[in-house]
């Protein structure tokens, strides 16, 4: 099989999950979806008829109660709530592949807009901001971790790395939140202006004389968030990098290297590392996908105005088209990354090439 | 055979440094189960109700916790033991209820509550009664009662506002007592009164001291006809309480930490044996019978795969509405969580299906769910019992993150709710330590539990294959 019929294949087969998953979705929310326009419908009917009277128009009750119903219909008409779902569900998909995501029907962006691509737009940066540095400062020390480690096999680092591994991720990253927020940011024993802020982005009530302050203060205010999350996912990464490299380490070619009298750095990081490569991308490429489900609580309790507190406020308020953007979007970024590490896999990997 | 390989297993268990701790933390876990329902029988039905809890200290914490402070702390004290004494008078018995306590704490109390319940056959009238406290210091305070039959009376320091400050300005001396501009009989605070040194800062509790020594309370009853005491107590109430402190709502939280730890145990393993039990016959399965219907498959798996579980967990559970019980909770984890083990289980049966064994069976004319469920299954037992084990952090921690967000089973406490709990009072800021470290510490301490031995049973198992 060439190469480009396996890539072929594999974006047929996104796209397929990614139709079949809103689908889902879609049919999941359906009959709330009536629900809430029907809602709709009625108080604007509601808001017409009070209208109606207000202008002095004379009706009697029967001719109210035909008027209403004959409006009622009018809007559902006009929704398209008259149809059955699998007619109308081509145009919500179509829309949402096209990332036009309508407008949302509570929540609003910060500049008061109702679009939902605004509001989005608005909170992505920040989670970024906070997985982005979280995930580069695990992947960093949980790859020198892992190879100290790996180098030396049975070692107390070794069996600490495995220890910290293995228990790290048993804490959840909001408990180890509210412990840092006790201890750097509520501690009485630390004096007041040395306290690291427990929550938010920037401080509401500060008015910031510079940019680059407004960045120190936002660096600040990252300190506790992204240290949670480090501190849960760190050894795990440590441990998978171990484990991986304890397997290469073992095998022959890395035998021959060290024959030849390559200095040990360079068997390490040139021969080892790169042979195990391929697994290690794809869990980044997994890790990096699955950032906005994974943080909802994180970001609540930090006070966090990112995606994930955006889906949490949404999903208690039904705010329909904001929970299918996200849905999509965490959806395809899942998708990218499976598909991303495959064509990764391929590059590291030649047996995959030719396989 | 069998039990041979079974004892081999334990030795080579035993050897295992991180397995024995695992070990050890999941018997910990298992006492405080069977502890539950011996220290708190009602537990379950009693966590919900508020009436249950009114007459305990809100918000204080742990009894054990003034012996390691030097801060001001007393204890909550039951006195339900009481010397009764009957006298008769000519036409009139007289009843004399003492009980007597040593109070040697450094706090003052926070509330002081006496139930009496008397029954006797004069039903339509009430009787006079008197409780009289007799302090150390050979001061005495006096508080006439009017019992009526058969009536729970609850009688709390509020009552005895009036009384105390009568008290005070009689040997303070009423100027005195004008002098302190806005405490007046209605709105002093009167508990600590009793307990506090007679000097001029007994108003307020923040200046009181402590008089310490033997209190004597008396209950004095003189009525004409037989009078049977059914409830007498007196419950001085600190603010330290039990051995885990009290909420928000004066629950005693030892309850819902004792209580969480069951919970806990049958929501991590239910969870996780489902999750194995799907995922094992669905690989299997999917494996075996290859071709369209292992393409179709694995599809499914790849969509659920794909799907951001957590979000949809919390949607599902709010569809579900303040309704949802706990088998929704572990039915809805189980489901999103067999994918993984799914895929192990098809590769491991795409490669079992071509060894010689399996093909003389099917050419023995086997059929192919005995061949599944006698020989292939039987095969991935050793996956099977280290993902049971290293399944079971998972389902804890997502449900109690799915707690912690209020999408838990309202009538459980579980530790996640207590978690909620804690942050609905700002136990963080506020200083409430009891309340946020030990639920938090207990769920960790019970996944580490099981990734521990979940870990040594695939070290033993399966000594090769894991790797990732």
């Amino acid at each position: 099989m060439g190469i480009y019929k396996y890539l072929a294949i594999r974006t047929l087969n996104m796209v397929l999950i990614i139709i079949v998953i809103m689908t889902l979705t879609f049919i999941m929310f359906y009959a709330l979806y009536v629900d809430i326009k029907m809602q709709e419908i009625k108080q604007i009917v509601r808001m017409e008829v009070t209208d109606l009277i207000r202008r002095g128009v004379k009706m009697s009750p029967e001719q109210t109660d035909q008027y209403i119903k004959e409006r009622i219909e009018y809007y559902i008409n006009a929704y398209g709530l008259n149809k059955p779902w699998y007619e109308r569900i081509w145009r919500v998909l179509y829309d949402l592949l096209t990332f036009n995501f309508g407008k949302a029907y509570y929540l609003t962006a910060e500049s008061g807009s109702r679009d939902v691509s605004v509001i989005i737009l608005e909170r992505i940066p920040r989670t970024v901001l906070l997985l982005g540095t979280s995930t580069l400062i695990t992947t960093i020390l949980g790859l020198w971790l892992g190879l100290m480690a790996a180098n030396r096999p049975q070692s107390i680092m070794d069996k600490s790395i495995i220890i910290i591994g293995l228990t790290s991720n048993a804490f959840a990253a909001w408990w180890v939140g509210l412990v840092l927020q006790y201890l750097f940011a509520y501690n009485p024993l630390i004096p007041y202006e040395w306290r690291l802020p427990a929550f938010g982005i920037v401080d509401a009530t500060r008015t910031y004389t510079s940019d680059f302050e407004k960045y120190i203060d936002i660096l600040r205010h990252m300190i506790l968030p992204v240290s949670a999350l480090v501190i849960v996912s760190f050894g795990g990464w440590a441990l998978v990098v171990r484990n991986l490299l304890i397997g290469t380490l073992a095998e022959d070619f890395i035998m021959v290297a060290r024959a030849k009298g390559l200095p040990e750095n360079k068997i390490l990081f040139g021969h080892a590392l790169k042979s195990s490569a391929p697994p290690i991308i794809t869990i980044i490429a997994f890790s990096i996908a699955g950032i906005f489900g994974g943080v909802i609580i994180t970001e609540t309790i930090f006070q966090w105005n990112g995606m994930g507190m955006l889906i949490w406020e949404a999903l208690m308020q039904f705010d329909i088209p904001i929970i299918l953007a996200f849905f999509y979007i965490s959806t395809l970024l899942i998708i990218l990354a499976n598909f991303i590490a495959d064509i990764l896999y391929g590059l590291f990997d030649p047996r995959v090439k030719t396989g | 055979m069998y039990i041979e390989k079974i004892r081999e297993f334990f030795s080579e268990f035993l050897k295992r440094k991180l397995g024995l701790i695992g070990l050890g933390l999941l018997i910990f876990y298992i006492i405080l189960s069977i502890l539950a329902p011996i220290t708190a029988p009602l537990g379950l039905n009693e966590w919900a109700l508020k009436d249950k809890w009114k007459d305990n200290p809100m918000l204080v914490p742990p009894e054990w916790f003034m012996y390691i402070t030097n801060q001001p702390f007393a204890p909550t004290l039951d006195m339900n033991n009481y010397n009764y004494d009957e006298k008769n008078m000519g036409s009139l018995i007289y009843y004399n209820l003492s009980s007597s306590i040593k109070y040697d704490y450094s706090g003052l109390p926070t509330g002081l509550i006496i139930y009496i319940n008397a029954e006797y056959y004069k039903k339509d009238q009430g009787i006079i009664s008197r409780l009289i406290i007799k302090r150390p210091d050979g001061e005495i305070i006096k508080y006439d009662i009017t019992l009526y039959n058969s009536s729970q009376l609850r009688i709390t320091d509020l009552d005895l506002r009036k009384t105390l400050y009568d008290w005070l300005s009689l040997k303070l001396g009423e100027e005195y007592m004008k002098s302190q501009g806005i405490i007046t009989s209605d709105n002093l605070l009167s508990a600590h009164i009793p307990f506090s040194k007679l000097e001029k800062g007994i108003l307020r509790p923040s200046t009181a001291e402590v008089l310490k020594g033997n209190y004597n309370f008396e209950l004095i009853i003189i009525s004409d006809s037989i009078v049977k005491i059914k409830e007498y107590e007196i419950k001085i109430i600190g603010n330290t309480h039990g051995l885990m402190g009290t909420d928000g709502n004066k629950r005693d939280f030892w309850l819902g930490i004792v209580w969480g730890a069951p919970v806990a145990l049958m929501i991590g393993f239910l969870t996780s044996l489902i999750s194995v039990i799907i995922g094992i016959i669905y690989g299997t399965i999917s494996g075996y019978i290859g071709g369209k219907v292992d393409e179709l498959m694995m599809r499914i798996v790849d969509v659920l795969l794909a799907l951001p579980v957590f979000p949809i967990l919390i949607l599902l559970l709010v569809i579900a509405g303040p309704n949802r019980s706990i088998w929704i909770i572990i039915f809805l984890i189980s489901v999103f969580g067999w994918m993984g083990l799914a895929r192990v289980a098809r590769s491991i049966t795409l490669q079992l299906k071509e060894t010689a064994f399996i093909e003389s069976i099917r050419a023995l004319g086997a059929s192919s769910s005995r061949i599944i469920f006698r020989h292939i299954i039987p095969q991935m037992m050793p996956y099977a019992y280290a993902n049971l084990a290293l399944g079971v952090p998972g389902a804890i921690l997502t449900e109690a993150g799915l707690s912690y967000l209020g999408l838990g089973d309202p009538t459980l406490p579980t530790w996640g709710q207590l978690l909620r709990h804690a942050v609905e009072v700002a136990a963080v800021q506020n200083g409430y330590w009891w309340l946020w470290i030990t639920p938090g510490l207990l769920i960790a301490g019970v996944s580490i539990a099981f990734v521990f031995i979940g870990h040594s049973i695939d070290e033993i198992l399966n000594p090769r294959i894991r790797r990732l």
